[in-house]
């Protein structure tokens, strides 16, 4: 049986060495090397030894072998080049292909490109910001070692204060080398930053500012790759009133600019189908809400609803409701996917729905790259993290298209950055951007939270 | 091991000089002596302990008139953007524009004449205000509800109205919260006004569905977190008239005269006629009645000094300045929120204040300065790098002096890295991987060919940061020659540290450096970079 | 009406951690006339150790020794590490601040309190962690008082340890030699050394116990609330201030008052007004109470001295 198999394998091998050879359209470096299966304890940086006597060459023998599966079948795109499979076939440019690959590697790297990156780095909001800052690392950490290039993150921290995020804003456009800001985290910081961003002519692409207005009329430099509560507001009172069936609601936000903004709109779309809303604000240092619970359980309401961002309180939340014995349901939205509160808050958090536009990003296997690289250096993650890995992919392959067209200018990233049409991304999900420069489609999904793991009901 | 216990100093006097430079006396000129004025006695010895270069410049700058002084600080400040605006100037900086720069410079502006109200009530009157962000934040919600579309269909009151009208306000209600306040003394005073402080931003977040009885809905009166936004710009004098200064800007100087420029230059003017108000205040008897009562007030009313009005004087020009400063910036923001007043400010503006030294206007200037400038800067980690080394350099030279101690220390350190990397190589391979997270820069490799860097640097340079302060506060405490090896210590855990942990995360350490500079320089300077040390009566 | 009772035990566990906090600001006022910002910090740091003893002690697998004793563990730890650090605030950036214009160790205990904070972030985790629900105190155990109404056992265990801490405090300083030390710095800070009280030792004592407190507190509120935060300290910290000079600062037993009324405060405020204005309801009594009885509610007013 192997060896029928192995035959049959030699025989593909050798008909596509025919095809690769009669195609003649085949990039310039790509006519010569050599096909090759790979054999137990094989790894592309001992290949690359091998080869060409540089343990550092092996991304060509990656990018080549990309490169071929793009054209022919035969050929496995290898996500990860830490992981190749025995009997995977890989290419192997020849020493003159190579050397031009590495030069051309070579010549990237030696581009100086910045992406900016703004959002709150420090105080009580640096959960969020940092677990976006690492993610943007990540992903342009696997993107330079996949093309080549040598990007650069340089970080500017806002702390959510629009003054701040002004200048940190003017520090990116003055410094010629960044290409594109991805950032900032609060509806009131993008609002502020939007209009110089504009003025300079550069890519603000933000995985977290949900405010409708901003892409309604929204700029031409303005990105959002993310729904909007607009949205989301209405998803998640439909699905209250509708699935869950209750009349009255008690909603709770913590005082920060999405969460305000977020429940606002449930507040209109329940108001508007006739529902009795009630309304608390608490602040994002609160650690104790037993007296807000007590407020609730009095009034009883169907649902408790809490678009709160800091993982711990959603927890302390659910385990007071559960103290005080509430009875109705607990319903949360992006911040809920986390699921350290869930384990945190135990049975508690047992039956809690909450709404997202994506999938979880532990469970998605087009992030599987992204996201075990930064567990590896960053450990565990929420929720905010997926949409800045995508925010900064999206305009990485702008720039990356942009170098390819031989015009790497801020003007041409805004260009390419508007034409994005991916199929998939890390989040699972199509994007592209239609009016305002807002993410066409999306929608949100409702999960539940049973066994402790978040499960798709909607 | 009894003689370095007897020479653990235990009474306070001693150990507050305790600075290594043996020899020197123990600051007898430093301290305030009752019934002495200091500044007097003290003009020669001051005169005398300047010495070497910046000694020179010191004595040369006080030797030119002041009115030369201020002129040319002031030719400075203006003309500042405009050369910055040039193009050899930006290609010498590689930047195609510069309203980074000029943000910063306007927003310092600002910031120096709010310094300066609170300078006012905290430096001359001596009165401890805490809530004085409130007051900033009330002008700037007042101009916003006068000048923008938030009431009804919008309310556009002209910008030479409306900033008057929230001016007198907020003076207004500085005077009111004053005599609220006035039967409160000194750290009381200080905690209802922070109290006064924390309730406004409280209510600025919050206040966002007021009932009204003879409403029928609520009123959002401040829109919480996200703050009213689309507030009216302040044109120069008219639209019409700023239109040609704008051309005529660009006529002369080449750039675009932007909105940013607009309002440095707006700034400037604000602060050199509050300079000037303050400044003859100080000097007139009102200035004088705000200094006897800041001494004593007990004793200032006895001698019959309205001490009552002077405090409610002082309590209104501060919130005035605040509010004028307040309503402009508002204004050059074009929005208002209420994270812009949280304590966060008012600790900034006091760090300003108490950097710069209390009561002295050119000091406050500087503290807001280099209070604004310094974290700007450290937002760049290869300036914040070179700060780190080249700032840590001349610590410990003016610690140690040059001298064969300083030689032996770094020397010592030097080796003693280079030897333990050579150790580690030999008894470990693999080690010593030799990457950080930070290379690039020349200051940075040099570090890193230095140390040893493991596989594993995150969790290593979290535990050196731990390790470092511990050795460096051993360091400071131990007063025999073993210090000198937790300096050594100190030097080669800070240098993992930076290299590691604090360089890869700027946001951060950004704040670590400014907080760590402030407390050292309360320490060695308590009374600020120009102010004086003066008795305090309690 | 039957929020009431509710409201009682919410306001109780609230009021029992600030007036533990509120003691250290309010001995440290006591004698050093120093606003000690940098305590709020102190406390964070406290339930920062706590969480580092549960990770230890509680694995996966299930708590290594009995919960009393693991709780223990856990007070234990954060005292003494409160205390190193409360000593080493005090011996680095306020002693050399002695003599100091006032407003300089304001400052400084301000970007200590900031320093302290960064620092956790950098080294800890920019997350807030979570002692989880469950873990040390099951989820259904407590005191039935009848009818719906339940006292959790976590809630117990704070108001308890309160009270054993209070007792333990006021024997400390009612009967022992550092107590009436303390009390004679207190007084008169150079008549004391006249008298021959090592005003230096003391004033490190004060730090310790005044540390040790908050570190407790810091347990507790990991125990009873959960989340834990590298900026919690600050606003905890400003309410056990408020509630030290509500009660009196530099009074042990108006800072327990404070601590209790402030608390009772924000659980009636946002039970019977909204949620939303507690913290504003908390500045509010501050400044009222103040402005009618400017010494605090058990406080004396320091007489000016000429």
């Amino acid at each position: 049986m192997n060896k029928i198999s192995k035959s049959l394998l030699v025989l593909l091998l050798l008909f596509t060495l025919g095809a690769g050879v009669a195609s003649a359209a085949a990039p310039v470096f790509q006519d010569g090397g050599q096909e090759y299966i790979v054999q137990a304890d094989d790894w592309l940086s001992k290949l690359a030894d091998k080869n060409y006597g540089d343990v550092l060459a092996w991304p060509i023998i990656w990018e080549a072998t990309n490169a071929k599966a793009a054209e022919d079948d035969s050929f496995a795109v290898i996500e990860n080049p830490n992981l190749i499979e025995v009997g995977q076939k890989l290419w192997i440019p020849d020493t003159g292909a190579a050397e031009a690959m590495m030069g051309d590697r070579e010549s990237k790297a030696g581009i100086n490109i910045k992406i900016g990156f703004m959002g709150p780095l420090t105080g009580g909001a640096a959960f969020l910001g940092q677990e976006q800052l690492n993610f943007a690392k990540t992903a342009v950490q696997l993107f330079n070692e996949r093309t080549g290039f040598n990007v650069q993150v340089t970080e500017g921290d806002t702390e959510i204060n629009p003054d701040t995020g002004k200048i940190v804003a003017e520090r990116f456009i003055a410094d010629d080398s960044v290409y594109a800001v991805v950032g900032p985290a609060g509806s009131q910081v993008c609002e502020a930053t939007q209009p110089v961003f504009e003025a300079a002519g550069m890519v603000q692409i933000t995985p977290s500012c949900t405010r409708i207005s901003l892409t309604d009329p929204g700029t031409a430099t303005f990105f959002r790759p993310v729904p909007h509560d607009g949205l989301q507001g209405p998803t998640d009172a439909n699905y209250m009133m509708n699935v869950l069936g209750v009349t009255s609601a008690y909603l709770v936000d913590d005082q920060s600019s999405y969460s305000t903004g977020l429940t606002d709109e449930v507040e209109a779309a329940l108001t508007a189908a006739g529902a009795t809303v009630e309304r608390a604000s608490v602040t994002q240092q609160d650690t104790d809400f037993s007296s807000l619970v007590t407020t609730i359980v009095a009034s009883n309401p169907g649902v408790v609803f809490f678009p709160g961002q800091i993982s711990s309180q959603l927890g302390t939340l659910a385990a007071q409701l559960q103290e005080q014995s509430y009875g109705g349901t607990y319903f949360l939205a992006d911040g809920g996917f986390d699921i350290s509160w869930v384990d945190t808050a135990g049975e508690a958090a047992e039956g809690t729905y909450l709404s997202f536009f994506a999938p979880d990003p532990h469970f998605v296997l087009q992030a599987r790259d992204l996201t075990t690289r930064y567990e590896a250096q960053y450990g565990d993650y929420g929720a905010f993290g997926g949409p800045s890995a995508l925010s900064t992919n999206v305009v990485l392959g702008a720039i990356e298209r942009c170098f390819n067209a031989d015009n790497l200018t801020r003007a041409c990233v805004v260009e390419e950055t508007a034409a994005t049409n991916l199929a998939d991304s890390v989040l699972g999900i199509p994007v592209s951007f239609g009016a305002g420069n807002q993410i066409n489609g999306g929608e949100f999904f409702i999960f539940q939270v049973q066994d402790g793991n978040f499960v798709l009901v909607q | 091991m009894s003689v370095e216990k007897n020479t653990q100093p235990t009474n306070p006097e001693s150990e507050s000089s305790g600075d290594p430079r043996t020899g020197a006396s123990p600051r007898a000129g430093d301290s305030p002596r009752i019934g002495v004025d200091e500044w007097v006695a003290q003009a020669d010895e001051r005169k005398q302990a300047r010495s070497g270069f910046w000694g020179t410049i010191a004595n040369r700058w006080e030797t030119i008139p002041v009115f030369w002084r201020i002129g040319f600080v002031a030719f400075i400040l203006i003309l500042a953007p405009i050369v910055t605006n040039t193009t050899p100037v930006l290609s010498l900086l590689d930047i195609s524009n510069n309203d980074f720069m000029v943000r910063v410079g306007a927003t310092f502006l600002a910031f120096s004449i709010l310094a300066i109200g609170l300078n006012v009530v905290v430096g001359y009157a001596g009165l401890l205000d805490l809530g004085y962000v409130a007051f900033f934040g009330l002008a700037s919600y007042g101009y916003a509800y006068l000048s923008s579309d938030f009431i009804g269909a919008g309310v556009h009151v002209p910008y030479f109205i409306s900033i008057p009208v929230v001016v007198a306000f907020t003076a207004l209600v500085g005077y009111l919260l004053g005599s609220l306040a006035i039967r409160l003394y000194g750290d009381y005073l200080a905690i209802v006004t922070l109290g006064f402080g924390l309730l406004f931003f409280q209510l600025a977040q919050t206040l966002t569905r007021v009932r009204f009885f003879w409403l029928e809905r609520p009123v959002d009166l401040t829109r919480g977190p996200n703050g009213i936004n689309n507030l009216d710009a302040i044109p120069l004098i008219t639209s019409r008239i700023e239109e040609s200064i704008a051309y005529g800007y660009i006529y002369l100087f080449g750039s675009t005269f932007t909105p940013t420029i607009k309002y440095y230059f707006l700034f400037l003017i604000m602060l050199g006629l509050v300079v000037l108000v303050v400044h003859h205040m100080n000097q007139s008897r009102l200035g004088r009645g705000w200094r006897a009562m800041r001494e004593d007030d007990l004793a200032a009313e006895v001698m019959g000094i309205p001490v009552r009005h002077l405090k409610l004087m002082a309590f209104a020009t501060g919130a005035g300045i605040a509010a004028l400063a307040g309503a402009t910036f508002a204004a050059w923001q074009g929005n208002v929120v209420p994270i812009r007043y949280n304590v966060l400010a008012l600790i900034n503006l006091y760090a300003m204040v108490v950097l710069g030294g209390l009561g002295s206007l050119p000091g406050v200037i500087i503290g807001a300065f280099i209070y604004t400038l310094l974290p700007e800067i450290l937002r760049n980690v290869v300036y914040a790098t070179t700060l780190f080394y080249v700032g840590g350099l001349i610590g410990l030279v003016a610690w140690l002096e040059p001298s064969k101690r300083l030689v032996m220390v770094l020397g010592g350190t030097f080796l003693a890295g280079l030897l333990l990397k050579f150790l580690v190589n030999l008894l470990w391979p693999g080690f010593d991987t030799g990457v950080a997270p930070t290379e690039g820069f020349f200051l940075n490799q040099w570090a890193q060919s230095w140390l040893i860097i493991p596989a594993n640097f995150t969790t290593a340079g979290n535990l050196a940061i731990g390790a470092g302060i511990a050795a460096l506060l051993a360091t400071v405490s131990i007063k025999n020659w073993w210090r000198y090896v937790f300096l050594g210590l100190t030097i080669y855990l800070f240098g993992f540290a930076w290299e590691t942990r604090l360089a890869v995360e700027p946001s951060v350490t950004r704040i670590l450096v400014v907080g760590a500079s402030l407390v050292v320089l309360m320490i060695t300077r308590p009374q600020g970079l120009l102010g004086k040390l003066r008795v305090e009566i309690l | 009406m039957d929020q009431l009772p509710q409201t009682i035990i919410n306001g109780l566990t609230l009021g029992s951690v600030y007036a533990l906090i509120a003691l250290g600001y309010s001995m440290v006022y006591g004698i050093l006339k120093l606003l000690n910002f940098a305590h709020g910090d102190v406390y964070m740091i406290g339930a920062y150790i706590g969480y580092a003893v549960l990770v230890v002690l509680v694995p996966s697998t299930g708590p290594l020794l009995p919960i009393p004793i693991i709780i223990l563990v856990m007070f234990l730890f954060a005292m003494v590490g409160c205390s190193i650090l409360g000593v080493a605030i005090e011996r680095f950036a306020y002693r050399p601040l002695r003599n100091a214009p006032r407003i300089a160790p304001l400052i400084s205990a301000l970007w200590v309190s900031f320093v302290l904070q960064n620092l956790i972030q950098l080294t800890i985790s920019p997350r807030p962690l979570s002692y989880g629900s469950g873990t040390l105190i099951p989820v259904n155990s407590g005191i039935n008082l009848g009818g719906d109404l339940r006292i959790h056992t976590a809630r117990v265990l704070v108001i308890g340890t309160t009270i054993v801490m209070m007792i333990a405090l006021t024997y400390f300083i009612r009967s022992t030699k550092w107590g009436r030390a303390m009390r004679a710095v207190a007084m008169d800070i150079d008549a004391a050394a006249m008298m021959g009280v090592d005003v230096n030792r003391v004033i490190v004592v004060t730090f310790i116990v005044g540390s040790a407190l908050a570190g407790v507190a810091g347990v507790l509120v990991g125990i009873v609330f959960f989340s834990i935060q590298h900026t919690m300290g600050f606003l905890a910290g400003l309410k056990g201030f408020t509630a030290s000079v509500v009660g009196g600062i530099g009074s042990i037993p108006g800072a327990v008052a404070g601590g209790l009324l402030i608390g009772m405060a924000e659980a009636f405020a946002s039970v019977y007004i909204s949620v939303t204005f507690k913290d504003a309801v908390a500045f509010l009594v501050l400044v009222i109470v103040l402005l009618i009885r400017p010494g605090g509610l058990l406080g004396r007013l320091l007489v000016q001295k000429v």
